[in-house]
């Protein structure tokens, strides 16, 4: 309490020294960040002050004299003084390396200044070409950052990854910040509208983001939304954007079969009396099932063609949508207060024809006041309504993508019935007799709907006690409300008969997600002679909500009646959830500026969690940094700015809720033990050491180089326990994983003339990830992630490896033993025998016995493993690029401009589980290909290898994608004539994004992977293509 | 100016007040820990009949699979959760490794029995110290009894299906613990049973779950045909000692269920979920897992219409059984010529025209009152005359049979001293397919020599485990290899 009334007396003390004759204001930089140490003088006197860390100052001066406001690398300032108390001045940065940044430092600080590196997308690369989503505008703009849209679905969101993992079996995701509101669960980006932000921050490793402990393992994404200007008439926007969205090209299917044809005729095929005249479809279907073509030696081709009309089933489902977004923005300000609102109406229908587009409406508002000259109050708040279609992806039966790719052609998908409605069973559905539905019947018939509301708001006090102390509190809320729904009417129609669905469905569930994060932090900044100082002091406090209620019930009581209560009650089940986290975290902070020229920073971060297992509720965390601007000492020609710097800091991830629980699931007959609690288990914590330069030349370019070498200890695994521990696993911290990483970025500008300007930037990285312990847990294959096992968790291997069957490719790989070799071929169970003179390399490159050639025995050997004496389960793949490069281009002619964004990953392996299903199914391209070249139908289905993972379907993910092509003509005020008088600025743009794909990969699109963790688990399973768009937009400023 | 400085004011105060306070213990709501689950005696008695019922639900669970494939009593070519793996023909080696996606077919067993003995071993422990109440009645020695019964069938069922296992107690120190043969391990099972039934109360109710509870007598007869089921179990052609008190068998046997231990079924706590997977029906018509053709084989007794092996001929479509004699066939089977799921690329021997409608009940048997089909009593008089005949007495065991109720209806004719051993293998096949816990037809082939050529005689303890223990991975199956059955089996 004590503490409390020494507040009250500095309050009080710090008021009645307020009201003296001065001019005061803030200086902040184009975005509304304040600037520190911005220097306002006099004109033609020595008498001057600078701003403090939140850009306010203070001066005396008299009327008609002039204020010159300056800060290094931002153009100056001139302001004749009248009758004015207050002058707001906003300066422009003359460089990036002067603009400021606000993540992962204490206080406000130039990028000049960092010891560490950050990525930054500015205002004006967002306003050029908007992406289409907050994440997509990162690509080939920083290096060290990959963005993957692993699935098409328009509701979802593309995920980042900043250099390496550092988690073995934790999210991958960073730490998603709006405006300093720490998001929930790392949220989706897919709700912040892209017109509304100013700026994007990046920090891609531990040696910056240690300012967030726990929370930022993964790295740091901050956004910026726009501001309003103080003394500024309003200004308004109108955005109106409009466009189609379509598939990339086709997927390779076949058009033959290997199966006996017979002239077309109707008949009783299927045994059913009640479809006696059935077409045969040009199928031998006398004995009531196609049979295969065989030769007189048995054999059987897959050369054959369909007799009757083909359908492109897959244009049937994937056809062009129309998108549109519709924009609106206000921004403004006075003396003492500015704001920005706005609001948007996203439409994105994807490529699915049969079902409802992705639809979001948000609004956005931002607000701050000076309500005294030392007491400062800002406001931002986001309100997101969002609503769609959940997509099934993976998996076989209903999912879409699997139907559209599955059908044989002879099917119509289109086919209606008697009343007008989609087919479930088109004619000739049971003569292929697969297991997949008409994905346009399931979409007419069934529900599958989400809708989202999220909400998302800050307050923000400042109080400036003198010209050295600062105190800030803030206090964050980030608000999800989720409500996902599923029906199916009665008499909706499975392949096979479905008790919960065939007599109808329900399902509903609600989820409720809030982060509420409140802080305290104090702000000493002061100089001494040569050096700068600033100290930080901060207390920040979490909670975190959530809970979830369920239920579902089949066979309705009463038709048309569509909810819960209506169904039979013992197919009812319920289910609900609930979990909170607390946690605690402190940290000081210490910069220290000598001259500008030498900077040295350190951090202590002290975090206390819920989380943490309740014998180990603390875990320290900290950063050094030091950073030396060689230019200020050296002169090198050519060369305007270099900077060295290091850094070395550590941040971490928390546990997943329940992992530290012991857990005993109980049921309404039974209690069994779960998961074995560990009251120890720590966050992990990542160390990393960063080093690097950036350099400025010839003053056009401007070149970053980084190093860094990360390594997370005590990353926590699930660990199996022996089966008589009753409890089937811990978790615990015993993972340790390593990345190294380099990256490059080359930023510059080629000519700049009056009318005309050409700049470019480059991005380069390249890395590793290994995981270099794993305690006593033996290595084990990731099971849960799709429909094959192939992804390896193994000390000494690349986070990304694959697993699997590897196949022969020379003679040199085969085992001999006493003369005999020993390998199996793929799809057998026992060896072909034989001698190593009885094998050769095919056609295709595999190692066969060479007696089976073109018969149904051909096929791959399989590597064995003389040591164990059985087939290899080897390494047949890593998913992990050998390096990435991002390139954006920014052409002005007149009132012309291009901009582009390319997109290259080079290496990195793919396993395509799509393809080697098709094997299965005999719909892959291959399969004609192989009959066409005298392969016997079977050898398709030895490679397919009884769906195990093989290294056939692995293949090498390269790509060069072209996501962004921009062109826009502006007009100002000037050139728009008589309503120059109603308009500031008129912009038309046209705009393809994705719009080409260049790639050896066989699937849809090498930009494919597990949702989890698409960076590592790229596994092409039928999900949802990407797609895409062209777009034309016009945009009004007043 | 004042009024500003309080609006600061107060909330700074009061988020100094608000977060100081808020505790870091956060309690799991969802789920509870071994203190909260356990800290009542009431919850005890929820664990231990709790594990009653998944100790059934696991006996005629979906693991139940594997082994009738490895039995011929069903086909696939359905890679799908590996059921190919386990129907293929020639056999193939069990694919005991971490990176077999579904190694659960293996190791499911382990974990799921394992469990259930941990859970006996809590209350063995507990009631070693004190005494549990239910309400102000000691139910103690009954709860014992459960315990003693359910780490008995458990150990039983492990020692029946790998060939080695780990014995654990409520007093072992699980960290020096060291695996022991099946004979062995079902020794102990043997003994524990026995126990449980000496230790049961007259008071004694059993629930099978909240709807359905055994009394002392009900419960004795249920446990002497287990251990009757589980001795026999030892018997497979292995390497450990497989000496069985046929006699001993017989007099449990004797003392064991009278009718069929068939508990209704409660809708998602215990059904029968092998049936439900095996009795699912495609549109067309064509089983999911259908009939293998051994049975159409057995039943038409002539391989010249119904062949040990579908014909690789694919001009070739089996006729429908002509053999009507066995009254049962058409209620038990369907004939259909559409294959379904079954893929001629992968082996057209594989392929079947039959498909199961015994316990077909569209799709679903998890729905409260139907038939779970544990032990039948056909079951219980077959262990007995395989028990007599394997005792050298092949004319009572040819009575056994004769009079047993299903065979009785059957319409075949008279089971001879000679036809014994050859009616009995019939009579599971069809009588006892799917009809009893898992393996049944596999445990039951395995004794006689009469599964497949290649087909593993036990699991190898799986590799997960193994590995846990850091001790190599081995296994068993295919022609040849290790502990796998080596004549031409039933065929």
């Amino acid at each position: 309490m004590r503490y409390y009334k020494l507040l009250s007396v500095t309050f009080l003390f710090s008021i009645i020294t307020w009201s003296q004759n001065i001019i005061s204001g803030t200086i902040t930089d184009d975005s509304g960040m304040p600037l520190p140490g911005a220097t306002v003088l006099i004109e033609g006197t020595q008498d001057g002050v600078s701003s403090d860390f939140d850009g306010n100052y203070s001066i005396e001066a008299i009327e008609g004299s002039t204020l010159i406001f300056s800060f290094i690398g931002y153009g100056a300032q001139e302001i004749l003084v009248s009758d004015q108390s207050e002058i707001n001045i906003s300066l422009s940065a003359d460089n990036l390396l002067d603009e400021v940044v606000m993540t992962g430092v204490a206080i406000g600080t130039p990028v000049r200044n960092l010891g560490f590196s950050i990525g930054k997308v500015s205002s004006k690369a967002l306003d050029e070409v908007p992406a289409g989503d907050p994440a997509s505008a990162l690509r080939g703009k920083i290096s060290g950052v990959r963005i993957v849209q692993s699935s098409g679905n328009p509701s979802s969101a593309p995920e980042i990854r900043l250099r390496g993992s550092t988690s073995i079996s934790g999210s991958q995701k960073p730490l998603i910040i709006i405006d300093g509101i720490i998001s929930i669960n790392n949220g989706s980006l897919r709700d912040i509208a892209v017109e509304d932000i100013e700026t994007i921050e990046v920090i891609k490793g531990a040696a910056g983001s240690s300012l967030y402990g726990s929370l930022a393992g993964n790295g740091v994404v901050q956004i910026i939304t726009k501001k309003g200007r103080k003394n500024q008439g309003p200004k308004i926007s109108l955005k109106h954007e409009a466009g189609f969205s379509g598939i990339n090209g086709n997927y390779p299917l076949t058009l033959n079969h290997p199966y006996k044809t017979a002239p077309v005729a109707t008949g009783d095929w299927d045994n059913d009396p009640t479809t006696p005249n059935t077409s045969n479809f040009g199928f031998d279907l006398t004995s009531g099932s196609r049979v295969l073509n065989a030769d007189a030696n048995g054999n059987t081709f897959f050369t054959n063609n369909y007799q009757t009309t083909t359908y492109d089933n897959p244009k049937s489902i994937f056809t062009d949508q129309p998108m549109q977004t519709f924009t609106g923005s206000i921004s403004s300000g006075g003396e003492n207060y500015n704001y920005y609102a706005s609001f948007q109406q996203l439409e994105q229908g994807g490529i699915l024809e049969p079902v409802d587009p992705y639809k979001r409406q948000s609004s956005r508002v931002n607000f701050n006041i000076d309500l005294s000259e030392k007491f400062n109050f800002s406001f931002t708040s986001n309100y997101v309504k969002s609503d769609g279609f959940n997509i099934d992806e993976q998996g076989q039966g209903a999912n879409f993508f699997y139907g559209a790719l599955v059908v044989e052609p002879f099917i119509n998908f289109n086919e209606k019935d008697p009343a007008g409605y989609f087919a479930p069973e088109p004619k000739g559905y049971n003569v292929q007799a697969s297991n997949f539905q008409n994905p346009l019947y399931v979409a007419d018939y069934s529900t599958f709907d989400f809708s989202a509301i999220r909400f998302l708001s800050g307050v923000k006090g400042t109080y400036d006690f003198d010209d050295f102390l600062t105190i800030n509190v803030e206090q964050t809320i980030d608000r999800s409300s989720d409500i996902n729904k599923s029906y199916f009417p009665s008499g909706f129609i499975t392949p096979a008969p479905n008790a919960q669905l065939n007599d109808g469905f329900i399902s509903e569930s609600r989820l409720e997600s809030e982060a509420a994060i409140s802080s305290l932090s104090a702000n000493y900044v002061r100089s001494f002679d040569d050096f700068k100082t600033a100290l930080t002091l901060k207390y920040l406090y979490e909670k975190r909500k959530f809970s979830s209620m369920g239920g579902s019930g089949y066979d309705f009581i009463a038709q048309g009646v569509i909810n819960l209560e209506n169904t039979v009650k013992e197919n009812q089940t319920i289910n609900s959830e609930i979990r909170e986290e607390v946690a605690r975290n402190y940290f000081l902070n210490l910069d220290i500026d000598y001259k500008d020229k030498i900077i040295a920073s350190g951090l202590v971060r002290y975090d206390q969690s819920s989380l943490f297992g309740v014998e180990n509720r603390s875990r320290i965390y900290g950063r050094g940094t030091a950073a030396y601007i060689l230019s200020e000492d050296f002169d090198i020609d050519g060369i305007d700015f270099l900077k060295v710097r290091a850094s070395y800091g550590t941040s971490g991830n928390r546990p997943n809720w329940y992992a530290q629980y012991e857990t005993f699931t109980v049921t309404t007959s039974s209690i069994t033990p779960g998961v074995l609690g560990n009251k120890k288990l720590l966050p992990s914590v990542t160390g990393e050491l960063e080093i690097g330069f950036n350099v400025n030349f010839l003053q056009k370019f401007d070149f970053e180089f980084n190093f860094s070498d990360q390594k997370t200890k005590d990353d926590f695994i699930l660990v199996p326990l022996p089966g008589v521990a009753g409890f089937s696993s811990q978790w615990q911290n015993v993972g340790e994983i390593q990345s190294t990483y380099y990256e490059a970025s080359l930023n510059g500008s080629i000519f700049e003339k009056e009318n005309m300007s050409l700049n470019f930037g480059l991005v380069f990285d390249t890395g590793t990830q290994v995981i270099t312990d794993l305690g006593e847990v033996p290595a084990y294959t990731r099971s849960g992630l799709g429909a094959v096992d192939i992804f390896r968790v193994e000390k000494d291997k690349p986070y990304g490896t694959m697993y699997g069957y590897k196949y022969a490719t020379s003679l040199d790989q085969l085992s001999i033993e006493n003369g005999e070799v020993l390998n199996v071929p793929a799809g057998a169970s026992s060896t072909a025998g034989g001698a190593i003179s009885d094998y050769s390399v095919n056609e295709y490159g595999y190692v066969i016995k060479t007696s089976d050639k073109g018969s149904s025995s051909e096929s791959p050997m399989m590597i064995y493993d003389e040591e164990k004496d059985a087939t290899a389960v080897t390494e047949i793949g890593n998913t992990n690029p050998k390096f990435n490069l991002g390139f954006t281009t920014d052409f002005t002619y007149k009132n012309f401009s291009f901009y582009t964004v390319l997109d290259y990953q080079n290496g990195g392996d793919i396993y395509n589980y799509t393809k080697q299903l098709l094997y299965f199914n005999e719909r892959h391209s291959d399969l004609g290909i192989f009959g066409n070249s005298g392969k016997e139908q079977n050898y398709a289905q030895n490679i397919y290898n009884k769906s195990d993972a093989n290294s056939h379907f692995v293949e090498e993910g390269s790509y060069l994608k072209v996501r962004e092509i921009s062109i826009a003509y502006n007009l100002n005020k000037s050139d728009l004539g008589f309503f120059g008088n109603y308009l500031d600025q008129l912009t038309l743009q046209v705009t393809g994004r994705n719009l080409f794909t260049f790639t050896n990969y066989s699937g849809w699109d090498p930009e494919v992977a597990i949702s989890t963790n698409p960076t590592n688990f790229r596994l092409d399973e039928y999900s949802y293509p990407n797609f895409r768009s062209f777009s034309a937009a016009i945009t009004l400023k007043f | 100016m004042k009024n500003i400085t309080k609006l600061f004011y107060i909330p700074l105060l009061l988020s100094f007040t608000i977060l100081s306070c808020e505790d870091l213990e956060v309690e799991n709501l969802n789920q509870p820990d071994a203190e909260r689950a356990l800290s009542q005696d009431s919850d005890l008695i929820s664990l231990i009949d709790g594990t009653v019922t998944d100790l059934f639900s696991d006996l005629i669970g979906f693991y139940g699979i594997y082994l009738d494939g490895l039995a011929d009593q069903i086909t696939s070519t359905n890679a799908y959760a590996d059921f190919w793996g386990f129907t293929d023909q020639p056999r193939r080696i069990l694919n005991n490794r971490t990176t077999n996606s579904d190694l659960s077919a293996i190791s499911a067993h382990w974990s799921n029995y394992n469990s259930h003995i941990y859970n006996a071993n809590v209350i063995l422990k507990t009631v070693g110290e004190r005494n549990i109440l239910d309400g102000l009645n000691d139910v103690t020695e009954a709860k014992k009894a459960q315990a003693l019964f359910i780490r008995g069938v458990s150990l039983g069922y492990l020692g029946m299906i790998y060939d080695k296992a780990y014995r654990v107690e409520e007093s072992t120190d699980v960290t020096t613990i060291e695996f022991e043969d099946y004979s062995k391990i079902i020794d102990y099972a043997l003994n524990d049973i026995a126990l449980a039934i000496s230790t049961a109360p007259a008071s004694l109710k059993m629930p099978i779950h909240v709807s359905f509870s055994l009394n002392k007598d009900e419960f004795t007869k249920l446990a002497n045909s287990f251990r009757a089921k589980i001795a026999m179990g030892k018997k497979r052609g292995g390497d450990a000692d497989e000496t069985i008190d046929y006699s001993q068998v017989i007099s449990w046997l004797d003392q064991g269920i009278t009718s069929d231990f068939d508990p209704p079924a409660k809708q998602s706590v215990l059904y029968n979920n092998s049936q439900d997977w095996m009795t699912y029906t495609l549109s067309d018509g064509s089983g999911y897992l259908p009939v293998d053709q051994k049975i159409p084989y057995l039943i038409e007794g002539n391989p010249s219409k119904q062949p040990a092996d579908y014909p690789t001929d694919s001009s070739i479509i089996l006729d429908e059984l002509t053999n009507n004699t066995d009254t049962r066939i058409n209620s038990y089977f369907k004939y259909t010529t559409n294959f379904g799921f079954l893929r001629e690329s992968r082996g057209r021997q594989l392929f079947t025209n039959y498909r199961h409608i015994r316990f077909f009940t569209d799709n679903n048997r998890n729905r409260d009152g139907y038939s779970t089909n544990v032990f039948s009593k056909a079951e219980h008089d077959y262990l007995k005359a395989e028990a007599q005949l394997l005792n050298g007495d092949a004319s009572s065991s040819a009575n056994t049979i004769n009079n047993s109720p299903g065979r009785i209806s059957s319409g075949l004719p008279a089971v001879t001293a000679l036809s014994a051993q050859s009616d009995l293998l019939y009579e599971y096949s069809i009588e006892l397919h799917l009809n009893g816990t898992i393996g049944t037809n596999y445990f039951f082939m395995r004794r006689h020599n009469l599964l497949q050529e290649g087909t593993p005689l036990h699991f190898p303890v799986p590799a997960d485990e193994l590995e846990i223990s850091g001790i190599d991975p081995y296994t068993f199956g295919s022609v040849s290899g290790n502990a796998s059955a080596n004549g031409p089996g039933w065929k």
